[in-house]
């Protein structure tokens, strides 16, 4: 083939590339029938995929929304945070059910307003309880975290100067080294730990303190590249019914209820 | 260097003259500003509070885990999942994925490794000189080293590519972490525990040059105590059956090779590349446990082709080594106990006195004490290696007691300073030997880290340069003796080693890890022709080993870059490099004439490329290519030189994943450009095409 046939026959083929391209955004523009739903992976008791169909408390607030919106929802099977975050930003995914709002993250994905709020907790053994009501008084005794978790920004910055704390790579590490000794306490989100301790058994061994290290705001963040990016607002709106009439205080409910009779986590 | 420039400057020139070139052209710089565009996405999604954030976790940098990207050295890891998704079926094949590592293949599944080269320095030595001295690589935390003559035996190791869950590996001088040996790097290979539901496996791998590799690995619960066997059968055939004859320069069949000869090259299975049998026992319970242990047990038989002894007829020739090893690591709370030892036999039929038996036994133990911005690990160690062997007068001792302190402070969130120091006292030579890492990181921002480091770090003694006191009698000139005396009181090899490095993660799915070193290698130990001397009959050269004046120093650049999408990932890495030789001499008659030279056995160039695609859950495909630019070996006669053109190896490999228990691979491996062989005088290379199975119960 010479140079300049191969030149038309790229040229042609780019043309026909670009044209099937549009036709096949403006196609999908067009649609939104269905979400795909996604969230970290067996985040109790935010985002799960269980056994009896729940999908944790704020998957259970999306799965509600879509049906007043007679939108289908469709939760994904579970895959790696980066993955699921790179699935959202591309639009392959519409919705993650709870993350954190970071204003990086803001100019990236739309974000509802904060649906609920959780706490960082400490996680003692039983027969080494110690009075705590500030982050100071962690000093002196050695720590868990999961590698990565922040404490928040103030706490990050006191703890890397004052405190001992090991990090490891999962709660069920944390709670099993508080039991064999490892630690004096260890951190992590209140749902949660209730959740594992009572799911492996711990909770004649480990409690949680009182008092709280820190509070974080939830938010349910949607893509902007994604068939149904057109319809956050309209879910954004849901959600605010959602907290007016109470359905997302029913949602809690049940899961306060859940977590305290310790139902079991399919994909854990 | 010249030619890579030309090349980086006249490639896209030449490109550009025809249209065809202008679209290309076009169509890469379009493919760049796409990768720009994605990249300008370069978003902290990795900030986020109480998600789960995946990072590669990795132990050996630090002795403690942190993430890869942390690390305060020069470090790559590859995981399991990774090793099979390439197809590699050995240890050294997965290494081809780790930029900075220069793996030759010298026949089917007998490869020489080497961690960013040195690989003939000095040159004018002998085949024995290639063998990588220089690294140390170690089974979950146990040395596997050859202490009589140095270098570690790849086709030996008691575990298959199936026990791996990663390896990592440190590029750098790393003896201050790990003890001698660890002067280019350290590759640590870390085997499969038991984990999750899955009882067991089976692992099949059918080739051609009758390439049959088995594998079946079980487990079962004690209560909280968890008993894993994995068993390995490892038989391949060579590409060829004849072997390199030096005085006729080219290849010839064994009986080819034994004309003339007064005594003959004994080998039992010419065409065998290599046949082992290996198994692993491990009892151990959970890591995170008050009193947390690991036991191991591990026994391999083998026979294999080796370049090791550098004889005078040709350079493969046949093995057989034997050994067990037991290894034990308990952690108490933040104490770190760890004692290993190994029991083994090594037959060389081609030198029988250079066989040998060997009990090694090495134990340390390590504290880590926690303060606020500081982790401070002090450590002693102690190694007890005895070899008996004919070449050296029979029974022979090392033994070294070494004190280490590893401080490691981090006064805010982006600076962390570490200094690691290790003190060894070895009986020969009486002598007093310092290592160290000093090394400092700072993370500019949450996706960029900086970091600096010198680091010091020395060779083993070995028993054959310590203890050597031997006639050999040329078979091919009987009227000839070579007389080899060793010498304990030498000073040991040493290297010393600047790094710069840059880590960025332009988004949580793109990232660059870049490093530039410089290394400065001396004190090689060498035999030098001291003296002709004829007793009646007979002439007698004295050979006596001595510390070399030559010096090899490297100056280098590696880059790695990965890409993850949706479906698929690459990985691309390149290392360019320039080695130096001060010093060097052309023969080692005494006294030695000394010269500066190149070194051209490290090419200037080499790296790699993997590309994983996973199009659906049933099907996944891998390409993986390994590549080097040309390099010369130089060796003193009859062996002399060899060049190497460029050559690339290029892997393909689909994976049908049937079922949760039943995956099908097919693989095509060894595609090149070149019909040549990688390593000194060894097996031209050729494509293999292997049929495996995995059945996971």
């Amino acid at each position: 083939m010479s140079g300049i046939g191969a030149y038309m026959l790229i040229t042609r083929l780019s043309i026909i590339i670009c044209f099937t391209a549009l036709l096949s955004v403006h196609a999908h523009a067009q649609q939104c029938q269905q979400v795909r739903i996604n969230g970290g992976v067996s985040w109790f008791p935010f985002f799960y995929q269980g056994k009896y169909q729940e999908h944790g408390i704020i998957g259970d607030i999306v799965v509600e929304a879509s049906k007043r919106l007679s939108i289908h929802p469709q939760i994904i099977a579970p895959t790696p945070w980066k993955r699921t975050l790179l699935m959202l930003k591309k639009g392959y995914i519409d919705i993650v059910a709870g993350a954190i709002k970071t204003k990086k993250r803001a100019r990236e994905f739309q974000f509802s307003d904060s649906l609920i709020t959780t706490q960082l907790r400490v996680i003692v053994r039983k027969d080494k309880q110690f009075l705590f009501k500030s982050i100071k008084d962690l000093k002196g005794r050695e720590g868990l975290k999961i590698r990565g978790h922040s404490l928040g920004n103030t706490h990050d910055d006191y703890a890397q100067r004052n405190l001992i704390i090991k990090e490891v790579h999962d709660l069920s590490s944390i709670l099993k080294m508080l039991v064999a000794h490892r630690a004096d306490y260890g951190i992590y989100e209140i749902h949660g730990a209730l959740h594992h301790i009572k799911h492996l058994n711990l909770d004649n061994q480990l409690t949680i303190l009182e008092h709280a290290l820190s509070e974080e705001s939830i938010f349910i963040a949607f893509s902007k590249n994604s068939e149904c990016s057109n319809k956050a607002n309209k879910f954004f709106k849901v959600f605010n019914e959602m907290k007016r009439d109470g359905s997302i205080g029913q949602i809690q409910e049940h899961y306060r209820l859940i977590t305290s009779a310790s139902a079991g986590i399919g994909n854990e | 260097m010249n030619k890579i420039v030309k090349f980086i400057v006249f490639c896209p020139m030449r490109l550009y003259r025809n249209y065809i070139g202008k679209q290309v052209s076009c169509f890469l710089v379009c493919l760049f500003l796409q990768v720009l565009v994605n990249t300008s996405y370069a978003e902290e999604l990795f900030d986020g509070r109480l998600e789960q954030l995946s990072s590669t976790p990795s132990i050996s940098a630090s002795k403690h885990q942190e993430d890869l990207f942390d690390t305060p050295i020069s470090m790559s890891v590859v995981t399991g999942e990774q090793i099979k998704a390439s197809g590699a079926l050995s240890i050294p094949e997965a290494l081809k994925l780790v930029p900075g590592v220069l793996v030759r293949e010298l026949s089917n599944g007998l490869h020489e490794v080497h961690i960013r080269g040195f690989e003939n320095t000095p040159q004018f030595e002998t085949t024995t000189s290639l063998g990588n001295r220089s690294s140390l690589i170690m089974i979950d935390n146990r040395p596997v080293y050859n202490y009589f003559n140095g270098g570690t035996f790849w086709e030996n190791l008691p575990v298959g590519i199936d026990d791996i869950a990663r390896i990592e590996v440190i590029r750098g001088a790393s003896s201050a972490l790990y003890g001698a040996n660890a002067m280019t790097g350290v590759i640590h290979i870390i085997t499969k525990r038991p984990s999750g539901q899955q009882r067991g496996e089976v692992n099949i791998n059918l080739g051609n040059n009758k390439t049959r590799v088995a594998h079946v690995s079980t487990h079962s619960s004690l209560g909280e105590h968890k008993l894993h066997f994995s068993g390995l059968y490892d038989q391949r055939n060579r590409y060829q059956s004849t072997y390199y004859n030096y005085l006729k320069d080219q290849y010839v069949d064994l009986d080819n090779l034994n004309t003339d000869r007064i005594a003959p090259i004994v080998v039992q299975a010419p065409k065998e590349a290599k046949n082992q049998t290996a198994f692993q026992i491990s009892l151990n319970n959970d890591p995170r446990s008050e009193i947390a242990y690991d036991l191991s047990l591990s026994h391999q038989e083998t026979r294999s082709h080796k370049e090791y002894l550098g004889i005078n007829a040709t350079a493969l020739h046949e093995a057989t080594i034997n050994n067990s090893a037991l290894n034990a690591q308990v952690n108490i709370h933040n104490l770190y106990l760890r004692l290993s030892h190994s029991d083994g036999e090594s037959r060389f039929p081609v030198i029988e006195s250079f066989s040998f038996d060997e009990t090694v036994t090495q134990g340390s133990i390590e504290y880590e004490y926690r303060l606020p911005q500081w982790r401070i690990r002090p450590g002693i160690a102690y190694d007890e290696i005895n070899y008996d062997a004919e070449f050296v007068g029979g029974k022979r001792n090392l033994r070294n007691k070494a004190a280490m302190l590893h401080l490691d402070y981090q006064p805010n969130s982006e600076l962390r300073f570490i200094s690691a120091l290790r003190h060894d006292e070895y009986n020969v030579p009486s002598d007093k030997y310092i290592s160290y890492q000093l090394l400092s990181t700072y993370k500019a921002q949450i996706d960029t880290m900086l970091r600096v480091g010198i680091e010091k770090a020395h060779r083993s003694p070995f028993i054959v340069e310590r203890y050597v006191d031997i006639r050999v009698i040329n078979p091919d000139f009987p009227e000839f003796q070579s007389e080899f005396l060793g010498d304990q009181q030498m000073s040991l090899t040493s290297i010393v080693t600047t790094e710069f490095g840059l880590r960025h993660q332009f988004s949580f799915n793109n990232w660059v890890d870049v490093e530039v070193f410089h290394s400065r290698i001396e004190d090689y130990v060498s035999p030098i022709n001291i003296g002709v001397a004829v007793e009646g009959p007979l002439t007698v050269i004295t050979n006596q080993y001595h510390v070399l004046p030559t010096e090899a120093k490297q100056i280098g650049l590696t880059v790695d870059w990965g890409y993850e999408a949706l479906n698929w990932d690459v990985n691309v890495f390149l290392t360019a490099q320039n080695t130096k030789i001060k010093d060097q001499f052309t023969n080692l008659n005494s006294p030695l004439v000394l010269t500066n030279k190149e070194d051209k056995a490290t090419p200037t160039t080499y790296g790699g490329f993997n590309f994983n695609w996973r199009p659906n859950v049933k099907w996944s495909f891998n390409s993986n290519l390994y590549y080097m630019h040309d390099y010369e070996i130089k060796l003193q006669q009859p062996q002399g030189n060899q060049h190497f053109q460029n050559w690339f190896t290029l892997n393909l490999n689909m994976t049908h994943h049937l079922s949760k228990s039943v995956d099908f691979r097919l693989a095509l491996k060894n595609l090149s450009n070149r019909d040549q062989s990688q390593y000194f005088r060894t097996d031209i290379i050729e494509p293999t095409l292997l049929l495996g199975t995995d059945i996971r119960f």
